[in-house]
Parts: structure tokens; C-alpha cells; sequence
């Protein structure tokens, strides 16, 4: 009892966490049982059928469930191992801006297009890869790189370039900004004290910035892996057509397009998936956080 | 930052408080009620006629919700329709609009209603008429929460008479009620001009000497004078014609099987609606059974694609561009479903007041050599809304919405509440049609938007298009040069029209259909593409025969079966 | 001291700036040309570096409902209330699991993870907000928002990396855990705070779904439903237009370039904001401060 009154501030700091995760993450998951019932929202979950994992089979056997599953981890992880790095590049280098003004500047465009909705930005890179009077193709084409307009949005394999390009124009500057506050934490004194061991900037970067930020990177990484199964459902679905349809399907997408066509029967199937995608990120997560631990490194758990 | 301690937790008590009181005077209130006593199914009811005896109850007020996705409202402070109608009925309609964003959240709304048992849920509520409305109202309506309408339908000639035709195809199929009926509807007895598409450039046509196309040939014959003929200023190049883009519009239709099709059937963005049933009455569907009109149909827009007589960006092409090229002036042809022939021509008209697409109907001769065109005009019974009602509604509601229905929908009450008050906003003209007064043209210039805030057509619950054809007067869209020169070149084909009854294309999907159907429009599109851009008409059978194939291993055969044994689901639809 | 490579390196560097800067702000830039292009002008296409034909319809159109300067008061509660509750109740959080002494942190490892993943779904916590007497009520839009476990995650990563000794000479002095909680760890804290604090008032900023969800009533809207509401109005007047064949009524606007105007409305006042959190991600700064 001694031990919990001395730790009395930190017991009333998590109460109102603890209480906020029961009532509103912890209470509502008794929806996850929706997966395994033919739900009918009038009866709600004590009323509907129990039918095992029917509705897992059912999503399993969609006919292009294969498909789509290739590509959300195949999208994924080319984000993961192109934008992850160029994200924290991005970071030093804001950083190492010397000039105050430049650098607000810099940051405040280069987290513009993140409040760009997907449907809007789609369209105006739509409109700019046009090959019919778009300004990327006029511009490739005086500068003499090419002949005649290159169907960007009909190319199959221009098509995931693409994606990781629009991606980080997207959400690489908002991205970044947590890299930025954290190295803005770092003690400025150790740069000091490496400059007048006549370190240079790059040296200062490897052996100062970097493991200063180690922990963030960590974790951010962590959080980027287990999300594997989510690769973008709003910028998949406005940035594909018809010509690389099979090749933009993720699993988001996928249930979203089914799903308009199954009724009621699409709301316990969508379920499903949320939990086939919530159980494989858990598994990443956990996997990702002991390997973490094994590297002697700090774990989220 | 340190002086935020001391000040903060008053600051914090302070919003806090003012939190929980703005939460405390904005819990929305339940609608003002009349005594609430559940509503005894009618037997033998007094007819309305002055002479009754007993006086039905009727309450001081009725509240009738809809959702809403953009429609302007009625503004209290101008409203003259609603003091007008209240005079009429003894007591106040109030519509109580629920703004959603789409249909979709319309129908997200309904079901976390159902969720809750709707308890939230308003008692007289219009929805829209999606599978999964349908699906959620007829469970609550098993359930005991909504009236069956069929109770109270025999109140009602003025409304049965209107939406009696397409009552047959919302009613519940395990139970047999009504627990929705239709609000809006699509009907065949529209005034107003159609739609029709090709839609193609009058204008470049009269320039060449050339007719208006009324065959697949005479289409592309045209679309190659447009290419090779037609000079655009500043050396822009010809669009010949743009289809497809985001909504993946074509004309199908001119491939089709007379016998089986009927209007919109091929259209994917209402869901490739192919079903038929057969000489030995099995279910089947469309671009299942007849090879040899998808060949038709893909190797014609294949053709079109490869001469470059359809814009190369059309596969590809977002919804925005494909407006942007329309306007710009430069494409000669174009699909669509619908009258956009007017927003086209509207938008060109500052590049080039001579531009004027017009619509018009094409056939074909291989797929159909004796011409046969009725089929365009044969729509499907389609409803595009609902109306439902608790069933726990007080009984002096009741009275009053079915006399608030039958007197909307009735002469006085549809003229009132369609176009105002006569004298003020409209008047008769020589031949009984009603048209608009001077004063209402100079105040509203003809934009409706303009006249909802006042009350007019804002309390019209349903249409009721047999008074819509009496009344109604030629307006400036009929005089328009794009609607005359459209209904010019199909008015020979537009002479019959009658509703799709063939009940395989109304019988809702089951279990095999919903698991086993799903991404059907996707493989579609799919297979139309790659035969759009395939290199030879081998390939492109080829194409065919592997999508059928794939259809029939994925359970074609199940599903038409299923469908086929589900016909006896379906009423019988013909107008008796 | 400066090799060749230093003197190189911020011309290089600012110059991929620029050019990335340039590459985020055109597209932008594109969309404020075409809100303040007049709408029927802009459906032909073509306007790229400049407005063509200059016209405030979009914008007419938009602050033109009453409704929503109610709707902002609303949005400003959510935003200001919201965010501060959020980055409070984060703060205190954060710092409790980073004590390794502390006996539940464990446990609140977990608690908070899990949620991370599963949830139970739109109608379940509908259901459960609406037992909790949320549904129609402006308290929606602030407590289902209060913690986030990621951000949590931030933080307590950020808290971790602080110097150990500010905390530990602060204790020998005899601090308990509230005063080192005031006195040290929130100050130093500044740059994830700003962090946080951009992150969660963006998405009051921007938020609908609670609105939709949630509120039967307009009145209880936030500004982004009415925004959203303007201009499906305009979608639906054109529709109107056609279908009730008024063709002596020609619209002023058209869904597209209102969508236009309302991104800028909804965008500028978030990039007008941000200098004002820029400031906290200055190296070095608050430790500096704090430690004098």
C-alpha cells in the first residue's frame, strides 16, 4: 500500500488513460464478434447467427483476394524501404539549414500537400501527367527527353514509381516534422564539443544527429512494419483507372469495392478483414519489438 | 511557459464547465409530440367527405424527415406555401431535413439507427432506396418496429393510384408487406424530353454534309470525317469522340440483343443489370449468352481506339478531364446517360456559340438486322427512394400524413404545392397548362433554388406524373436548339413506351449471388479494356472466351440457378 | 577549417529545396488560382500559372450560409478544448510509464496497444457512445478524442531520450513526482508538444465523420460538415437544374471549383498557424533555457 501512495501521481496521471481506453476502444470490441456472425444490425451481436469463420472463408476465396494481398505488401514494403530513409534524409537535411527564414519556409511548403485530400491531389496529377496538353509531358518534351507524351497513368509499370513519387510528395514533409522536433532536442552542446574536435558536418550527422534521434527511428519503424497491411486505401483508390486496376488493388480497396454490392452480408465481411489486418499488425508489431529488445536497442514494450 | 501553473487549473475547470453546458443546451430534444397512443389498423374508416360525423383526430402539427443530400430548404421567415397548406389540412406539415453528405451516409445513419433499436430514429422518414436500406428497413420492419403500409394503402387512391406499378417491387419478399413504399420514382410517363446518346456535334456534321448517325456505321463514318475534315483554330487537334473515363460510359446498347435487353441494362455504372430469362425460363445473363454481341461491341471500340477515332486518354481519364475536354470544343462524340447534352453545349457556348451536340439513337446492323428499337425505350421499374413509418406512430399522425398525402397529390394540393399560389406564381395559359406569371419569372429567373425557400416544391412529398402530363406547359428547356434537334432524331424510335417486367432482372441476389457475383463489373471492365486495346479480332474472341470461362469456374451456373429458382420471389409486375 | 565539400553543401542543399518546395507548393498554388478563377471560365481547363478571369463567386458561395460562422464556434471549442485536454492528459501519461519503478507500466504498455490494432467498429461504438449519452452531444467531439496511443508513443520516446540528471538533481532537492512532472519535463518538452499539438489540432481542425455520425442536428455541426454540405448543394443545384429543365437558370458555380475554394479555407488558417509552433523545433532551444 506504501508503495502505491508514494506512486500516487503517477497512479491519478494513468487514470484517466486507463478509463478513456475502457470506455471507448475497450467497451466497443465486442464488435469484433461481428466477424463471426451473419450480422444483422437490428439484432445486434447477441441476436445474429454465430457462423464461425464463414465469413473469413468467404473473404479468403474472393477471387482476386490473392491479388490484392500482393500488392498491399508489396506497396507497403517499397514505402517502407524508399520512404522511410528519404523521410529522416529529408529531416537532417531541413536541419541543416542555416538560414532561420529559408528554413521555416521550406518546412511550411513541404507539408502543404499533406491537407490536399487524395481525390483533389489525384486529379491534379491526373491533369499534369495528361498526354494531352499535361505540363510534365509538354515540359519532358522541350526539354528533348522524349518524342511523343508518355501515358503515365496506363503504364502497369510506371504505375508503382507513381505511387511512391505522389506518396512522398504527399506526406513526406508532415512526415517529418517528428524527426525535426527531435532533433531539435538534441543538446547543442555535443555539436560543439564535436566541431572543436574538428569534426566535419557530414561527421556530425553520422555520430551526433543520428543515434540522437535513434529511439524515434525506432519506433517509427516499428509502427511503419506492423502496418504492412494498410498501404494508402485513399490514394490506391483515386489514383488508379481501369488500365492498372489489378494492380492498384489493395486489401482496403478490394472490400470497399465489394462491399457495395453485398449488403449486410459486406458489413460482417469488412469486419473480418479489419481483424485479419488488425491481427497480422499486432504479430509484426510484437515480432519487430523483440527483435528490437534482442539488438540491445529500446523497445516500445 | 512557467506561469501557465498557477492560472491553468482554474482555466481548466473554467472550460471544462463551459463544456459540459454547451453539452447540456445542445442535447437535442425529441420533436414536440401529441399524445403518443400506438396506431390501431384501420378497418372501416369515415370517408373525408364534409358530411362525416366523426371528426378523425388530427394533430396541431405533423413532422415528416427526410434525409438529404444538397437539396435547398424552406426558409420559416418566407415560407407562404406551408401557411397555405396548413389552411388546407387543419394542421402544420413541418419537413424536418436531415443533411447528410451522400446517399451512402444516408444509408449509415439508418442502420446505426437500427443498431440502437431507433429509439433516435424520426416516425414518418424518407430514405434512399439502396440494397442495403432495402435489407436494413425490411429487418426492422420483421421486427415489429415499422408499419405495414399495406394497413393503411386502401386510404390512400390518390398516392396507390401514382406508385402503383412500382409498389410490387418494394415490398418485403419474406413476408410479403410493405413496410416501404416508393417516394420518387422513375416513370415512363415523364413530360420531359429524354435522354439519348451518342450525343454528336450538330454543328460539324451540317459543316461536312453529313447526316445524323442512325447506325453503328453511319457513327463511324462520321467520327472519320471528324478526324480528317474538321479544322480547329490555333492547330488544336480533333477529338473525334470520347468514351469510357471514370464512369466508364459506352453504347452498348447498340449491340445488344433487341429481344433481351431493355434501357440502361448495359450500363456498368447502374450495376450491368444483363439478366433476362430465357426461352426455357432459366435465368441467364446477357454477355453470357450472347458472344457474338459483346464481339460486336468490343471489336467496333476496339476499331474506334486503334484509328484513333476515340480519345487515347479515355481509358484513363478522370471525371473532371473528360468535362474540361467537353468544354473545351474540340471532341466531336461523346456517351453518356442522361441530358447532359445541355450542360455540354452550355459550357462551349463562350468558345464557340455554333457548337451544339445533339443526341440521337444508332443500331447495328450485324447484331440487329431488322432494326428493332423498342427495347431502348423499356425501362426498369426502378424507385429511387422510400418512404417508412413506426409503427408505434400516434394515430392522429397518421391520420394526418395520409391526408397530408392524398391532398398533395390530388389537383389542389399538387398545384399548390408544385407551383404556389395561382395568380401569384402561376397562372393558366390558352390550352388549361399551367405556366408561370410574369412577376414569378422576373423574381426567380427560373431557378427553382430560388423559390424553395419560399415554399414552392419543397412540400411535394411524391410526384404524381399523370397531373404533371396534363398540366404541363412547353418550357425554354423544350425549346432549346439541342433538345428539339434531339428529340428530332429519336422521336421515331421513342414511340412506345412500357416498363421492363421480365422479373429476372428484379429478383434480389442470395446468398451464392452476394459471395460468389461480387467483383463482376471490375472483371468486366477488365475484359473490355484489354479487348478495347487487343491487337486482332482473334484476340479479342479469345478474351471473351477466357472471361466466360473465368465467370463460369468462379459460379456463373450457380448463380443463374439460384436466380432461376428465385423467380417465384418476385410479384407479378405487369399493370393491372 | 571548411573544406571545399562545406561551402558546397548549403548551396546544393538549398537548392533541393527549393526545388522540393516548389514541387509541394505548385499544386497548392494550382488549386488557390483556380478558387479565385471564375468557375464557369475554369471548366474549359488550362489556367496553370495564372487566373485567367478573376471572380469571388466560389468563396460567395461558400460564406454565404449563415450556418456556418456557427459551425466555426463549434470547430474553435473542438480545437482549442480538444487539443489542449488531448496534449495534457498525453503529457501526464507519457511520463507516468516512463518510471521503470512505476507498478502498472507494464500493464498500461499493453492497454494502450492493443487498441492500436483492433477496434470494434463504426456501429459498436456508436452503440456504446450512444449508452454514454455522446449521440447529439458537443462533448462527442472532445472526449473519444482525448488520447492517442501513438502520440502517447511520441512522447514517452522523446521523454526517454531527456538527460537523466535534470530529473535525478531535481529529486535529490526533494521534488515529488507532480513538481519534476510542472517544473522540468513539461518545459523540455516543448518540441513533441508542438508536435503533438499540430497532429491533434489538424484533425479537429479537419475532422467530419464525428459530425456525420454523430449529430442528428445541424446545429451541432463542426465547420467542416457545412463546408462539405456547401458543396454538395452546389452538385445537387446543377442537378437540379437539369432535371427540372430550368434552363433559363444558369449556375455560377460548379461543385469542382467550390471544392477548390473550400481547400484553400480549410488550409490557410492551419499554414498561418504553424510559425507559431516552429518556433518550439529549434535545436537545442528549451534545454538551454531550463538548464540557466
Amino acid at each position: 500500500m506504501n508503495k502505491l501512495y508514494r506512486q500516487r501521481w503517477l497512479i491519478a496521471f494513468t487514470l484517466p488513460g486507463f478509463l478513456f481506453f475502457l470506455f471507448f476502444s475497450y467497451f466497443p470490441m465486442y464488435g469484433i464478434i461481428i466477424s463471426f456472425q451473419d450480422y444483422d444490425v437490428f439484432r445486434g451481436v447477441l441476436g445474429s447467427a454465430f457462423v464461425g469463420f464463414d465469413n473469413f472463408r468467404t473473404l479468403f476465396d474472393m477471387p482476386d483476394f490473392t491479388n490484392a494481398l500482393k500488392n498491399t505488401i508489396l506497396i507497403s514494403l517499397l514505402k517502407l524501404l524508399l520512404l522511410f530513409p528519404a523521410t529522416i534524409v529529408f529531416a537532417l537535411l531541413i536541419n541543416e539549414i542555416g538560414t532561420s527564414w529559408f528554413k521555416k519556409l521550406i518546412q511550411t511548403t513541404s507539408y502543404l500537400p499533406y491537407f490536399v485530400s487524395w481525390v483533389i491531389a489525384a486529379g491534379i496529377w491526373y491533369k499534369l501527367l495528361s498526354i494531352d496538353g499535361g505540363v510534365v509531358n509538354g515540359l519532358l518534351m522541350s526539354l528533348g527527353v522524349i518524342d511523343e507524351p508518355f501515358y503515365f497513368v496506363a503504364e502497369p509499370d510506371a504505375f508503382y514509381p507513381l505511387i511512391i513519387f505522389t506518396e512522398a510528395w504527399k506526406s513526406m514533409g508532415f512526415s517529418a516534422i517528428i524527426f525535426i522536433a527531435a532533433l531539435s532536442a538534441i543538446d547543442p552542446q555535443l555539436y560543439e564539443a564535436a566541431k572543436v574536435d574538428g569534426a566535419n558536418r557530414f561527421k556530425q550527422i553520422w555520430h551526433i544527429s543520428l543515434p540522437g534521434i535513434k529511439n524515434t527511428i525506432v519506433l517509427l519503424f516499428i509502427l511503419n512494419v506492423s502496418g504492412l497491411m494498410r498501404a494508402g486505401q485513399d490514394q490506391m483508390w483515386t489514383m488508379s483507372n481501369v488500365t492498372v486496376q489489378s494492380k492498384a488493388e489493395i486489401l482496403d480497396t478490394l472490400v470497399l469495392r465489394y462491399l457495395k454490392d453485398m449488403g449486410m452480408m459486406g458489413y460482417s465481411i469488412g469486419t473480418a478483414m479489419g481483424i485479419f489486418q488488425a491481427f497480422i499488425g499486432l504479430v509484426l508489431f510484437l515480432s519487430c519489438n523483440y527483435l528490437a529488445k534482442a539488438m540491445k536497442s529500446d523497445s516500445i514494450i | 511557459m512557467r506561469h501557465r501553473n498557477k492560472t491553468m487549473l482554474p482555466l481548466l475547470a473554467a472550460a471544462l464547465l463551459a463544456a459540459s453546458a454547451l453539452a447540456g443546451c445542445s442535447k437535442s430534444n425529441n420533436d414536440a409530440a401529441g399524445p403518443s397512443q400506438p396506431a390501431q389498423s384501420s378497418s372501416a374508416q369515415p370517408s373525408s367527405s364534409a358530411s362525416q360525423e366523426v371528426k378523425e383526430a388530427l394533430p396541431s402539427e405533423l413532422i415528416v424527415s427526410s434525409f438529404n443530400w444538397g437539396w435547398p430548404t424552406v426558409d420559416e421567415a418566407q415560407d407562404r406555401i406551408g401557411p397555405e397548406l396548413e389552411k388546407a389540412l387543419g394542421f402544420k406539415v413541418k419537413l424536418d431535413v436531415i443533411k447528410v453528405g451522400s446517399s451512402d451516409e444516408a444509408d449509415k445513419k439508418l442502420q446505426l439507427w437500427a443498431a440502437t433499436k431507433a429509439a433516435d430514429m424520426p416516425d414518418i422518414l424518407m430514405t434512399s432506396s439502396s440494397t442495403i436500406a432495402a435489407q436494413t428497413i425490411d429487418s426492422l420492419g420483421r421486427n415489429g418496429i415499422l408499419l405495414d403500409w399495406n394497413e393503411i394503402l386502401d386510404r390512400m387512391p390518390n398516392f396507390t393510384g401514382q406508385v402503383g406499378q412500382h409498389l410490387k417491387i418494394t415490398s418485403d419478399v419474406e413476408t410479403g408487406k410493405q413496410f416501404r413504399v416508393p417516394q420518387n420514382f422513375g416513370s415512363i410517363k415523364s413530360p420531359s424530353k429524354p435522354g439519348a446518346g451518342p450525343l454528336i456535334r450538330k454543328d460539324w456534321l451540317d459543316q461536312l454534309g453529313l447526316p445524323v448517325p442512325k447506325t453503328t456505321e453511319e457513327l463511324y463514318n462520321a467520327l472519320v470525317a471528324f478526324r480528317d475534315n474538321i479544322k480547329l483554330p490555333d492547330g488544336q487537334k480533333v477529338i473525334p469522340s470520347i468514351d469510357f473515363g471514370e464512369m466508364f460510359w459506352t453504347n452498348k446498347y447498340m449491340f445488344d440483343n433487341p429481344k433481351h435487353a431493355y434501357a440502361a441494362s448495359g450500363n456498368v455504372t447502374f450495376g450491368l443489370n444483363d439478366w433476362f430469362t430465357d426461352e426455357n425460363g432459366t435465368v441467364q445473363r446477357h454477355d453470357m449468352v450472347y458472344s457474338e454481341n459483346l464481339l460486336q461491341f468490343i471489336s467496333y471500340y476496339n476499331r474506334l481506339y486503334k484509328e484513333g477515332l476515340i480519345d487515347k486518354e479515355s481509358l484513363t481519364m478522370k471525371y473532371g478531364q473528360f468535362e474540361e475536354k467537353l468544354a473545351s470544343g474540340r471532341v466531336g462524340a461523346f456517351s453518356t446517360w442522361g441530358t447532359h447534352v445541355m450542360t455540354a453545349n452550355d459550357a462551349m457556348a463562350s468558345i464557340d456559340p455554333k457548337a451544339l451536340f445533339v443526341g440521337t439513337y444508332a443500331f447495328d446492323k450485324v447484331t440487329n438486322p431488322n432494326m428493332e428499337t423498342d427495347y431502348v425505350n423499356k425501362p426498369m421499374l426502378s424507385v429511387y427512394s422510400y418512404w417508412i413509418v413506426k409503427k408505434d406512430i400516434s394515430e392522429e399522425k397518421l391520420n394526418a400524413l395520409i391526408k397530408y398525402f392524398e391532398y398533395t397529390m390530388g389537383d389542389e394540393g399538387w398545384k399548390l404545392t408544385n407551383f404556389g399560389q395561382e395568380g401569384k406564381d402561376w397562372t393558366y395559359d390558352a390550352a388549361g397548362k399551367i405556366v408561370e406569371t410574369q412577376e414569378s419569372i422576373d423574381k426567380y429567373k427560373g431557378n427553382t433554388g430560388a423559390k424553395i425557400p419560399e415554399g414552392i416544391w419543397y412540400y411535394s412529398p411524391t410526384p404524381n406524373f399523370d397531373l404533371t402530363i396534363q398540366y404541363y406547359a412547353p418550357t425554354a428547356y423544350d425549346n432549346r436548339a439541342d433538345v428539339i434537334g434531339t428529340w428530332e432524331n429519336i422521336k421515331d424510335v421513342y414511340k412506345t413506351t412500357s416498363y421492363n417486367t421480365d422479373k429476372a432482372a428484379y429478383v434480389l441476389p442470395g446468398p451464392i449471388e452476394v459471395k460468389k457475383g461480387a467483383g463482376y463489373a471490375n472483371r468486366w471492365k477488365d475484359m473490355v479494356v484489354s479487348g478495347v486495346m487487343a491487337a486482332s479480332d482473334e484476340e479479342i474472341k479469345q478474351i471473351i472466351a477466357k472471361w466466360q470461362e473465368t465467370e463460369r469456374k468462379l459460379g456463373y451456373d450457380e448463380i443463374s440457378a439460384e436466380r432461376t429458382a428465385n423467380l417465384i420471389t418476385v410479384p407479378d409486375l405487369s399493370d393491372n | 577549417m571548411k573544406t571545399r565539400k562545406l561551402e558546397a553543401f548549403p548551396i546544393l542543399n538549398g537548392l533541393f529545396m527549393l526545388a522540393f518546395a516548389f514541387l509541394c507548393l505548385y499544386p497548392f498554388y494550382y488549386v488557390l488560382i483556380v478558387s479565385f478563377n471564375d468557375p464557369l471560365d475554369a471548366q474549359r481547363g488550362g489556367i496553370y500559372l495564372w487566373i485567367r478571369s478573376f471572380s469571388i463567386e466560389n468563396y460567395k458561395a461558400i460564406f454565404k450560409t449563415a450556418e456556418l460562422l456557427h459551425a466555426y464556434q463549434i470547430t474553435l471549442f473542438r480545437v482549442f478544448v480538444g487539443s489542449f485536454l488531448h496534449l495534457l492528459l498525453t503529457a501526464m501519461f507519457a511520463f507516468a510509464i516512463t518510471k521503470r519503478h512505476f507498478v502498472f507500466r507494464k500493464f498500461l504498455n499493453w492497454w494502450i496497444l492493443i487498441p492500436m490494432y483492433f477496434s470494434g467498429g463504426i456501429i459498436p461504438t456508436y452503440v456504446i457512445l450512444d449508452m454514454l449519452g455522446l449521440v447529439n452531444n458537443l462533448l462527442v467531439y472532445v472526449l473519444p478524442h482525448l488520447l492517442v496511443t501513438f502520440h502517447i508513443l511520441i512522447m514517452r520516446t522523446y521523454l526517454n531520450e531527456l538527460p537523466p540528471a535534470l530529473e535525478e538533481s531535481a529529486v535529490i532537492d526533494g521534488a515529488g513526482d507532480l513538481a519534476v512532472f510542472w517544473k522540468i519535463v513539461i518545459p523540455l518538452s516543448a518540441p513533441v508538444l508542438a508536435t503533438i499539438a499540430l497532429f491533434i489540432g489538424v484533425f479537429h481542425w479537419n475532422d467530419w465523420f464525428t459530425g456525420f455520425t454523430y449529430m442528428t442536428s445541424e446545429k451541432l455541426w463542426s465547420a467542416q460538415n457545412v463546408l462539405l454540405k456547401i458543396i454538395q448543394t452546389n452538385e445537387a443545384s446543377n442537378i437540379a437544374y437539369i432535371s427540372r429543365m430550368n434552363s433559363s437558370f444558369k449556375p455560377t458555380v460548379t461543385a469542382e471549383s467550390v471544392k477548390m475554394a473550400m481547400l484553400v479555407i480549410t488550409t490557410v488558417p492551419v499554414i498561418v498557424a504553424y510559425p507559431f509552433l516552429q518556433k518550439y523545433f529549434v535545436k537545442g532551444m528549451m534545454l538551454g533555457s531550463v538548464k540557466g
